[in-house]
């Protein structure tokens, strides 16, 4: 499935930028008709105009928040169903992400190790693609985007609420054992936060920098009665020596709010 | 039979040979005991639900019946049947198949329950042909139809009523078993007549709820023979009907139903919220919501077990030997409870002096560090090690032997208050697998100043702990109950999600006491993963501590175990077990 052409959300950011491209331009030729027909109207001319011009474009950002809004559901939505490669689409060639102590360069390197590699392995034991009851439910309560003056670049920064599944692949004789009784799933309930830059390039949003923390995690079983301040391991080796690990390594990311 | 069945070759019987061996089937199975008369000239049509069969008979005499399945021809059978109070019991072949019925009518609620059972077809989880003679069952629950009569509603059905109980049992052929129900899903047995050892085993069972003290129970011995079991109990009598079908280790066929006379030995705790009464089992969220005709969740480790040769196993070692968890790297699920390390032996030095002419001189450098010589040597080996304080000064440590061939561990528990020491010396390969752990356990004394080394007083190996179950907590996510079934054997289960009991395993074990309520607790899964156990088990403080020695395809690991014990329970079945002239002379009395 290329991205660019069969997804119909991406065609949908396209149209929308397209969209935005043509709001601008009737927008001006919508204020140079208005000041020609109208008598007396030539000393509001240039107040109308730009009048017009702050609408237009504040439309065109509000088109642009919009769209990365859109982004950021369906990089939930391809998460969800374990959807890894089309992911990993949504990334700008250099992109990079910040997860756990670890940073990943490169949309086809780090970033396709993280997704394609560790996630796909531990979030179900396929590579791509939605499996029955390992998913992540994703439910993004609050978001803020800011779209760059230029029209070109953003940033925002989403909060989201997990049901997070993920199979116990640990080697171990009562693992198998439990494993063999329909165990060995991992659940619980995490709370997080994205931080996320975004670049636009061929008039299609990309994202250029991810960073995730985790907030707060809540054992399946036990409840909401459960949950703590996150603290998930960082990652402690780089790749190659962790075959899916990060490019390098930060020591304060992934860890508590509270430390 | 002296070969354990774990370590029994089974034959792979062809589908072909199976059919050849069931032609002295057709009359029906025999029995030690006289046939029921209870059905004879009579006729039952049994509907069942859930994609079961309308199965209707026609039982001429005791001993023939004439069976028309749904809308089939009629065949006929040979069968056999027995009655324990108001329930009927019977059996049968149907000629020229490999399958069969196994049928309990209730005669005063008209209720049935039908094991379909079968050979040659079964496949496992993940659809790959078993072995032709294990036998497969499905369960049936319907009722007899009566003309004119509206058909009950109720049904019997699965339960948890009897998970916990542990049984003696007498069949009417002499043969004597103890079978414990840890769980609702599989259970332990052991074969106090067939066996010369008294080693426990494990199957996957079905527990069926007839009434308020009426229950069937069935076993199919996988992985092992393949034999099937099945029989309805009564609570209140202590009485048993049933069949034992399948190919024993001679390959020959065992076909008969039987009576018995029991005694409950025990009744472990049951976990579940009081509201699950086991009508359904809680398998994990990642079993199929359907299981194939037959399927259910099976254990199978000797499946799935890598064999390993010597050459591997060490090559394996020698490169990547893992100590204690690797300082974090390896991850220790065993030992999310560990006690804390003991440096109570640094700077220590002694001499520890075994039973079979070992000695070995230690100078403990640290908590951490120590350096080891076999007595007489000149050249000191350091070694990394471990060590926890089990009770009051006494002191568990650990660590390898470096450079051996094959890999080579020690776990000494060090009494300093006696001035004893028990070692268990472990190594890679068995006289079966190079990948599975071999061990000795050797008794000793210490030598040290300031301590009177006894002569004859020694740790020893005990029955104590038999009987008990204990949970053991792991980690967060490691949960497992032990229940000591022998002396020379026990078995681990892991609990399901709801807190019941799922599938169990069983292996080979000893047991040393150390002192009143210390024990050295040392087991190998046998033909299963090879991975051995070794701890020191504190009941007052209901805490383990101790050591595990593994070789596989990537690393020889010396790890670390740590556990939080709850009582569970206890099985009286120390009366039961021993040398077999000691029993037979109780028995006498």
């Amino acid at each position: 499935m290329n991205g660019n052409v069969d997804n119909p959300s991406i065609d949908a950011q396209q149209a929308n930028s397209g969209r935005r491209s043509f709001l601008r331009k009737a927008g001006s030729a919508l204020s140079v008709l208005f000041a020609a027909s109208v008598p007396g109207a030539a000393s509001e001319a240039p107040r109308m105009r730009e009048d017009a011009e702050g609408l237009t474009l504040r439309v065109g950002t509000l088109e642009d928040a919009r769209a990365i809004q859109q982004l950021h559901r369906l990089y939930g939505e391809y998460l969800g169903k374990g959807m890894h490669e089309e992911i990993i689409k949504l990334f700008a060639e250099d992109g990079r992400v910040s997860l756990h102590g670890g940073l990943f360069y490169g949309r086809d390197k780090g970033i396709r190790r993280l997704y394609a590699g560790r996630f796909g392995h531990a979030l179900s034991e396929v590579q791509d693609g939605p499996v029955h009851l390992l998913q992540v439910d994703w439910i993004q309560p609050e978001d803020a985007v800011d779209v760059g003056p230029d029209g070109l670049t953003a940033t925002a920064r989403f909060h989201c609420l997990m049901r997070v599944a993920a199979r116990d692949t640990t080697k171990y004789p009562m693992m198998d054992l439990a494993r063999a009784q329909g165990q060995g799933l991992l659940q619980w309930w995490e709370h997080g936060l994205y931080e996320i830059s975004y670049v636009k390039a061929g008039g299609i949003w990309k994202i250029e920098a991810l960073s995730y923390r985790s907030q707060a995690l809540a054992d399946d079983m036990s409840g909401w009665s459960s949950v703590s301040p996150a603290y998930l391991p960082p990652f402690t080796k780089k790749f190659p020596e962790d075959p899916a690990g990060p490019d390098k390594l930060i020591f304060d990311a992934g860890a508590s709010p509270s430390s | 039979m002296n070969v354990p069945m774990h370590r029994f070759s089974y034959t792979h019987l062809t589908e072909n040979q199976i059919g050849q061996k069931l032609a002295s089937a057709a009359t029906g199975p025999a029995c030690a005991s006289e046939y029921s008369n209870a059905v004879a000239g009579k006729s039952l049509k049994i509907v069942t639900g859930n994609g079961g069969p309308v199965l209707q008979y026609a039982f001429p005499d005791t001993r023939k019946l004439r069976l028309t399945v749904d809308s089939g021809s009629p065949v006929e059978c040979g069968y056999g049947a027995l009655t324990l109070k108001r329930i009927v019991f019977f059996s049968h072949l149907v000629p020229g198949t490999q399958k069969g019925y196994n049928v309990v009518v209730d005669l005063k609620t008209g209720l049935a329950t039908v094991f379909e059972i079968w050979f040659s077809g079964g496949k496992d989880g993940s659809g790959q042909p078993l072995d032709a003679r294990e036998v497969q069952r499905q369960i049936y629950y319907g009722y007899v139809e009566e003309a004119g009569k509206e058909a009950p509603k109720a049904r019997h059905h699965l339960t948890n009523r009897v998970e916990g109980k542990g049984f003696y049992w007498k069949q009417d052929s002499g043969i004597e078993t103890l079978e414990l129900y840890p769980s609702i899903v599989s259970s332990s047995f052991v074969e106090l007549t067939r066996h010369a050892d008294d080693l426990g085993y494990c199957s996957p069972s079905d527990f069926v709820m007839v009434d308020d003290n009426t229950f069937v129970y069935d076993r199919t011995e996988c992985e092992f023979s393949g034999i099937h079991t099945m029989y309805v109990f009564d609570l209140f009598v202590m009485k048993q009907v049933g069949v034992r079908l399948g190919f024993n280790e001679k390959d020959e066929l065992e076909y008969y139903i039987f009576r018995g006379d029991g005694e409950v030995l025990g009744q472990l705790a049951i976990l579940e919220p009081f509201r699950d009464q086991g009508d359904k089992i809680g398998f994990g969220p990642t079993m199929p919501q359907s299981l194939a005709k037959g399927g259910r969740p099976v254990y199978r480790p000797s499946r799935t077990l890598a064999h390993m040769t010597e050459e591997q196993v060490y090559e394996v070692g020698r490169k990547n030997t893992v100590l204690f968890g690797g300082n974090g790297s390896v991850p220790q699920m065993m030992a999310g409870h560990q006690l804390p390390f003991s440096d109570f032996l640094a700077g220590k030095e002694l001499t520890v002096r075994y039973d079979n002419g070992v000695a070995w001189n230690y100078r403990f450098l640290d908590g951490k560090e120590l350096r080891w010589r076999k007595e007489g040597e000149e050249q000191w080996h350091d070694e990394e090690y471990r060590a926890f304080e089990a009770d009051e000064s006494l002191i568990f440590f650990g660590h390898m032997h470096s450079g051996t061939r094959p890999a080579e561990s020690v776990q000494i528990v060090l009494d300093f208050a006696n001035a004893l020491t028990t070692c268990v010396n472990s190594k890679m390969g068995s006289a079966y697998l190079a990948n599975e752990v071999g061990y000795k356990i050797v008794f000793g004394a210490m030598e040290m100043e300031g301590l009177d080394s006894p002569r004859y007083i020694r740790h020893t190996f005990t029955d104590e702990l038999v009987g008990h179950a204990f949970s053991w907590n792991y980690s967060e996510a490691m949960t497992s109950m032990h229940v000591y079934t022998t002396p020379h054997s026990a078995s681990w289960s892991i609990y399901l999600d709801s807190g019941a009991l799922g599938m169990n395993w069983s292996a080979p074990c000893q047991y040393v006491k150390l002192r009143d309520g210390v024990y050295l607790f040392n087991l190998v899964e046998e033909a299963c993963n090879g991975v051995e156990t070794c701890v020191v088990i504190n009941t007052r403080t209901m805490h383990d501590c101790g050591f595990g020695f593994e070789g596989g395809e990537k690393t020889v690991n010396l790890g670390l175990v740590g556990a939080l014990a709850r009582n569970i329970g206890y099985y009286d079945v120390r009366k039961y077990l021993g040398p077999r002239k000691e029993r037979a002379a109780r028995s006498a009395k």
